[in-house]
């Protein structure tokens, strides 16, 4: 009983406050996602009466919210060039996948060359490509976004998915710190010995080097990916021609009329979104959610 | 080793050629997509459009800036900007920025439920943004106001009231990323220093302001810095919410400049140039200043 006072006393009145917060911060969580969950598949006529939950005597399931979907969700979009694109779920499945897989592929093959390269070879401009990274980190641009229209349109890229991979293939960020710290960090006994044996530059870069990066590549990749998936900006700004299920979301979200009008429709086509990263969470949260480093610790 | 006539030798000529064929395509795309756009941006900042090609203009773009004198402002004044993008920095750093901080220091000492929190913390960052925005929109204006029998459909909508709905949107949203690299820094002290503070019989409270803060301090800093941003960028996700309907009490810096890069045109861009150079102009020296008091009168670890 006193061991129980004790240590009910050493938690000390700033960890309960922060429990405090802490769980009303996951009640308010849990209660917007229920209520989304259970509206996703709850009947029209049963939302309109203000029933959001299965206690409710008049409740009826309503799975075929989801199959209603497939069909329903269609966006058009006008170009640039006046003509008009139509995407159904699919399509938008389709162009989902295809603009998270190129900018996730882009960007980590530019980090790695990029981290590869300067941690490597100590010639100046590696010292000079670092700097570069810290001071593009450090040193905030406000509404380059227009210029970057104006560059796209007199390329010819505009609205085309080649856009994607060129804007993508970018190593400045939080990231190409992450791999050049793990590439300078491992020994250089692996790269000296497949020298002696022969190995090419380009023989250690892929067959030495980069496997012992892969976990955190993968890692890197997963998590541009899913930020891809859920982002709609570059779309909307950049390629309309290739909507994507998270603009398709933007869109029954922002306007009205079409065949997705309803709450339950609009939920419904929202969790499906929402599932593929969800299902990508669960199977790598541990890899996702590992040790994410800024700036260290003062020793 | 076999040296040539200037000294270098056939393995560092080798070595040189992979070094640029590997790191050219990587360079090349930062000086056109960084470079390039950013002085083209600052050009652009002094052209006109005139139907079909860009021309000099002189500070034309700078006075229709500073004068609103320009369609793109219609809806637009600086005394609202400034106020609401104030507003939701400035929220953003008391309820979230800080508020972090006591969550990572949770998560690292492994208190009550700290691996649940932390995947709790994290879930709102892997939904997609717009997901978790039509499910916010609903739960307030269709549940909330049938829980508490609200007769006023548009009862978010009224001043003030909108103001706490986006931002308690933007709370909901706003610990993933800083949670986690918060407890990834806090796991690297040393154990040695924390166990050194319990045997001194060193409470939680003062764990936390004396050791913890001052050894994360660097981590804090950086993580202000870029912030400091967001009074330009932040829109309290109304963008999201709104697309291009926001009411005109409610814009912000950031909105104003997504709607407009969004929905403008290349008649527009230049005037759009120049209002975000002259708050990057703004937004660096303070950044710098910022970043210099915070490490020079932080707290110390000594």
């Amino acid at each position: 009983m006193i061991k129980k006072k004790n240590k009910f006393a050493q938690f000390g009145f700033v960890n309960w406050i922060i429990l405090a917060i802490l769980l009303l911060y996951t009640i308010c969580l849990f209660a917007f996602l229920i209520f989304g969950l259970f509206s996703s598949v709850n009947a029209r006529e049963v939302y309109k009466q203000g029933i959001y939950f299965p206690i409710n005597k008049e409740w009826k399931w309503a799975f075929y919210n989801y199959v209603e979907v497939f069909k329903a969700f269609t966006i058009e979009e006008r170009l640039s060039n006046h003509t008009t694109v139509t995407a159904n779920f699919f399509t938008m499945s389709l162009n989902s996948i295809v603009f998270a897989g190129i900018a996730a592929g882009a960007k980590c093959t530019a980090i790695f060359l990029v981290a590869y390269a300067t941690s490597r070879f100590s010639y100046a401009f590696s010292k000079v490509v670092y700097t570069f990274v810290i001071v593009a980190m450090v040193v905030p641009i406000v509404g380059s976004g227009p210029s970057q229209i104006v560059i796209l349109k007199s390329l010819g890229l505009y609205e085309k998915m080649t856009s994607v991979a060129l804007v993508a293939f970018n190593f400045l960020g939080m990231y190409f710190l992450v791999v050049y710290a793990v590439l300078q960090s491992l020994s250089k006994d692996y790269s000296e010995a497949a020298c002696l044996d022969g190995a090419g530059e380009w023989t250690i870069m892929t067959k030495i080097m980069l496997p012992l990066v892969r976990p955190t590549i993968a890692t890197i990749f997963l998590i541009t990916f899913i930020e891809n998936w859920n982002s709609y900006g570059y779309i909307l700004v950049y390629l309309r021609s290739y909507p994507t299920l998270s603009y398709g979301v933007f869109r029954i979200s922002t306007e009205k009329g079409g065949g997705m009008e309803h709450a339950t429709m609009k939920l419904a086509a929202s969790f499906l979104v929402a599932i593929p990263v969800l299902t990508l969470f669960v199977i790598f949260r541990k890899k996702l959610m590992g040790n994410v480093t800024m700036g260290g610790v003062k020793e | 080793m076999l040296k040539n006539k200037s000294g270098f030798s056939a393995k560092k000529r080798k070595e040189l050629v992979f070094y640029i064929a590997i790191l050219s395509l990587p360079i090349i795309q930062a000086l056109v997509f960084y470079f390039y756009v950013n002085i083209n941006s600052f050009i652009l900042a002094f052209q006109g459009f005139n139907g079909t090609n860009y021309e000099f203009t002189g500070l034309d773009n700078f006075k229709a800036v500073f004068t609103l004198d320009h369609s793109i402002f219609n809806l637009f004044d600086y005394g609202t900007a400034i106020k609401n993008s104030g507003i939701a920095w400035l929220v953003g750093l008391v309820t979230s920025s800080i508020p972090a901080l006591f969550f990572s220091y949770y998560i690292y000492k492994n208190h009550i439920g700290s691996s649940f929190f932390r995947i709790i913390l994290y879930i709102p960052h892997i939904i997609p943004l717009l997901v978790f925005i039509l499910v916010y929109k609903f739960f307030m204006n269709d549940f909330i106001i049938a829980l508490f029998k609200i007769q006023d459909y548009n009862f978010w909508m009224k001043v003030g009231r909108d103001l706490f709905y986006y931002l308690f949107c933007g709370w909901m949203l706003s610990f993933g990323t800083s949670t986690l690299v918060y407890t990834g820094t806090m796991s690297g002290i040393s154990d040695s220093i924390i166990e050194s503070g319990q045997l001194d019989g060193i409470t939680p409270t003062k764990e936390l302001f004396l050791i913890i803060i001052p050894m994360i301090w660097g981590t804090f800093v950086t993580m202000t810095i870029t912030s400091i941003i967001g009074f330009f960028t932040g829109e309290m996700h109304t963008f999201s919410f709104e697309a291009g309907n926001l009411d005109s009490h409610l814009y912000t810096f950031g909105y104003f400049i997504q709607r407009q890069t969004a929905y403008g045109s290349m008649a527009t861009y230049p005037i759009l140039s120049a209002f975000g150079l002259i708050m990057t102009a703004v937004v660096v020296p303070i950044t710098i200043l910022t970043r210099h008091l915070m490490l020079k009168y932080g707290p110390r670890t000594e």
